[in-house]
């Protein structure tokens, strides 16, 4: 058993799974009756997609499952040659055990490139004989309409804070860990719905003390969210255009961050600076633009600097 | 340019290398009778103009393939099938040749290769290829098929002789001595040699004693951020490596620039990166001409007025910071894939949150052995 909780208190049936209880119920469905169309989870990070299909696989195939189930992670492998090459592989042997098909997981499918997603359309109609698939993504407009087509849909909504709470208090129960209403609280607010980031951040606190409160709880939370991309603003808005960009790299050699984490982090600041409204559209504007020429340009750095240059003149 | 005023017309106006120059020809003119059906020429300075003395001299046209295009199968296909079928207008012949055939891309010019390797032998026209380096394994095929021709460096005195005689002909008062130390310092390279001669005619001794390329980039610098010469500023920018224009520029932007002025010429700069992209991208070359223009010309209008003064342009520490914090984190980045493997998640999604397995990692040392890091990943945790 791993000692990452994600996976330590991940559920294995769908008995243990907290919350979608909807589609937890259609999905057990299919599975009694061992058919299966394509499926294609839609819905925010860490709200049980994976989760459910790991379950679907298990509860199919027994024990054998994992020569049934291959899981691939698009945004790691998003290329054409990786659904040309393995999905198709796959696809192409025949099932071992009782079940009459076999499982691809396709895992952040929105990442896969047009192409991709073309060639994987063609993929899930010559291979439906023998293979499942389940797809998921973050955004489901971001996957082509074929394949929305073959595909039943499902929604996935953050989890609520019952469910979110009750899969805490279980894990502090085993790991022996005091929390009390108001941790419980900020460990769900921390989340936003997303049970992955509840559990990182509860182990994270738990490596540290026994004792999950409040405070620590923030304290891990604001190690995760750099706050100097404020200064940065801060000092270019001061018409210190050299030592905003100084601070700048300074930052993100510190942080690992891309250039477009930073352009979402100086997006969503901008509201919070001392400067009039109007302003702050057009710096908004300028962040738009700037981000787009980031996507299509090489240097993300220089990007960047063409839009502190903008916040000089503010 | 001096340059391209001594570049030679025939293959007797070239210095030295008189053996490789008399199998060249032969190979040319006796294209017919040979067996093999193509050459690579290597080592030395003067290959490419050597080729293109010879076919001036003898009325053939040259089809050149070189690196700024793409050079898979079909494009190498399309070239050389369209000028074998068609003959030269006003030319007497044909010569095909291939500037760096050792540095096809395995990538973007797949197939390329083997395509001349198929091509070589049915071929009306001769092949010329050039490599720097012929042994290279990715050549083994073509080099069999050809005939090796190499290319001596030329020696100091050949050098020295030749300036000479640029310097009396144009008239330029420089020294003997001065001559000499172009010569020994251009190793081997006249075009180099011939340049630097170019630049002491203009009367600027001091740019000589230790001519490297700072100098360069400062002089083009100057031009930029502080003149609005736009002739002079095409120029420079094409005999300017672009990557270095791009990092010097922006490092000392904002010492010469401020308010507008900085955003606009900032503006200039990011979508001169954009084109940059672009061209990345589709290997679509020609959009070079909008990055330099961006860059050059369009950061220099940028400003208000002209600009004077000594400004200490200072050189950019970027690349090397990048390079460091990239050492350092491929080790996250080997972590966070050891984790995103246990844990069905993309390795996106780990480094997403990263900060909280590193603070596990860091004080629950039972992780770092299920996710069995070596030492220098267990080094990096606890740091």
């Amino acid at each position: 058993m791993s000692k990452i909780w994600v996976e330590k208190y991940r559920p294995q049936k769908f008995e243990e799974i907290k919350g979608q209880d909807k589609i937890v119920d259609r999905i057990k469905g299919f599975v009694e009756k061992k058919n299966l169309p394509h499926l294609l989870f839609a819905g925010p990070a860490g709200v049980g997609k994976t989760t459910l299909s790991l379950v679907i696989a298990k509860e199919l195939f027994g024990n054998d499952w994992k020569n049934c189930f291959l899981e691939l992670n698009a945004s790691d492998e998003r290329g054409i040659d990786v659904i040309r090459n393995k999905v198709k592989d796959f696809a192409r042997t025949k099932a071992m055990s009782n079940a009459p098909f076999k499982i691809i997981y396709l895992d952040e499918c929105d990442s896969l490139t047009r192409d991709a997603q073309q060639a994987l359309r063609r993929t899930m109609e010559t291979y439906s004989d023998g293979t499942r698939f389940i797809l998921s993504c973050n955004y489901s407009s971001k996957i082509i309409d074929p394949i929305q087509s073959r595909c039943n849909v499902f929604r996935f909504k953050p989890l609520e804070r019952e469910a979110i709470e009750e899969i805490i208090k279980f894990i502090c129960e085993k790991e022996k860990l005091k929390i009390n209403k108001k941790s419980l609280d900020a460990v769900y607010e921390v989340s936003g719905g997303d049970c992955r980031k509840a559990k990182n951040v509860l182990q994270s606190c738990a490596s540290v003390s026994d004792e999950i409160t409040e405070e620590l709880i923030y304290e891990v939370i604001s190690a995760a969210k750099p706050k100097e991309v404020i200064d940065v603003l801060r000092l270019a808005v001061n018409k210190d255009f050299i030592k905003a960009r100084d601070k700048l790299l300074e930052v993100m050699l510190k942080h690992g961050l891309s250039g477009l984490d930073v352009i979402k982090q100086i997006q969503k600041e901008i509201w919070n600076l001392e400067i009039a409204d109007e302003k702050k559209v057009r710096l908004i504007e300028k962040c738009g633009e700037v981000e787009f020429r980031m996507v299509e340009g090489s240097n993300e750095f220089l990007q960047l600097e063409s839009l502190l240059a903008g916040f000089v003149l503010i | 340019m001096l340059v391209n005023r001594y570049k030679p017309r025939k293959l007797s106006e070239i210095i030295g290398n008189k053996i490789a120059l008399g199998k060249l020809k032969d190979f040319v003119s006796n294209f017919n009778n040979k067996k093999k059906k193509a050459i690579i020429l290597y080592g030395g300075h003067g290959k490419t103009s050597s080729v293109y003395a010879l076919a001036n001299e003898i009325n053939y046209e040259v089809v050149e393939i070189n690196a700024s295009d793409v050079r898979n199968k079909d494009n190498i296909h399309d070239v050389i099938n369209s000028s074998m079928k068609q003959k030269s207008l006003f030319k007497e012949g044909k010569i095909i040749l291939i500037e760096e055939v050792d540095q096809f891309s395995g990538l973007k010019d797949r197939g390329g290769i083997t395509l001349l390797n198929s091509v070589i032998e049915e071929s009306y026209f001769p092949i010329i290829m050039v490599a720097d380096n012929p042994w290279d394994k990715k050549i083994s095929n073509l080099r069999s098929k050809s005939e090796l021709i190499e290319f001596k460096e030329l020696t100091f005195y050949e050098i020295f002789m030749f300036l000479k005689k640029v310097r009396d002909k144009e008239n330029f008062t420089v020294d003997d001595s001065v001559i000499r130390e172009i010569a020994i310092k251009n190793e081997g390279d006249m075009r180099g040699a011939i340049n630097d001669l170019d630049v002491l005619r203009d009367g600027d001794l001091s740019l000589l004693s230790d001519r490297d390329k700072k100098e360069d980039i400062f002089h083009v610098l100057k031009m930029i951020l502080q003149g609005k010469n736009v002739d002079r500023i095409f120029e420079v920018i094409n005999n300017t490596d672009l990557e270095e224009l791009e990092l010097w520029l922006d490092e000392n932007l904002p010492l010469e620039y401020k308010g507008e002025e900085l955003i606009d010429a900032y503006n200039m700069m990011s979508k001169a990166d954009v084109f940059k992209g672009r061209i990345r991208r589709m290997q679509y070359w020609r959009f070079l001409v909008y990055v330099n223009t961006f860059l050059g010309v369009g950061v220099a209008l940028s400003k208000k007025n002209v600009k004077s003064g000594f400004v200490r342009y200072k050189k950019s520490e970027r690349i090397l910071r990048l390079w460091r914090a990239k050492m350092s984190n491929s080790k996250r980045d080997s972590i966070a894939e050891k984790i995103s493997k246990k844990t069905h998640t993309s390795k996106k999604k780990t480094l997403g949150e990263f900060t909280y397995f590193k603070i596990m990692l860091k004080n629950n040392k039972e992780l770092c052995e299920e996710l069995d890091f070596n030492e220098e990943e267990i080094k990096w945790v606890l740091k």
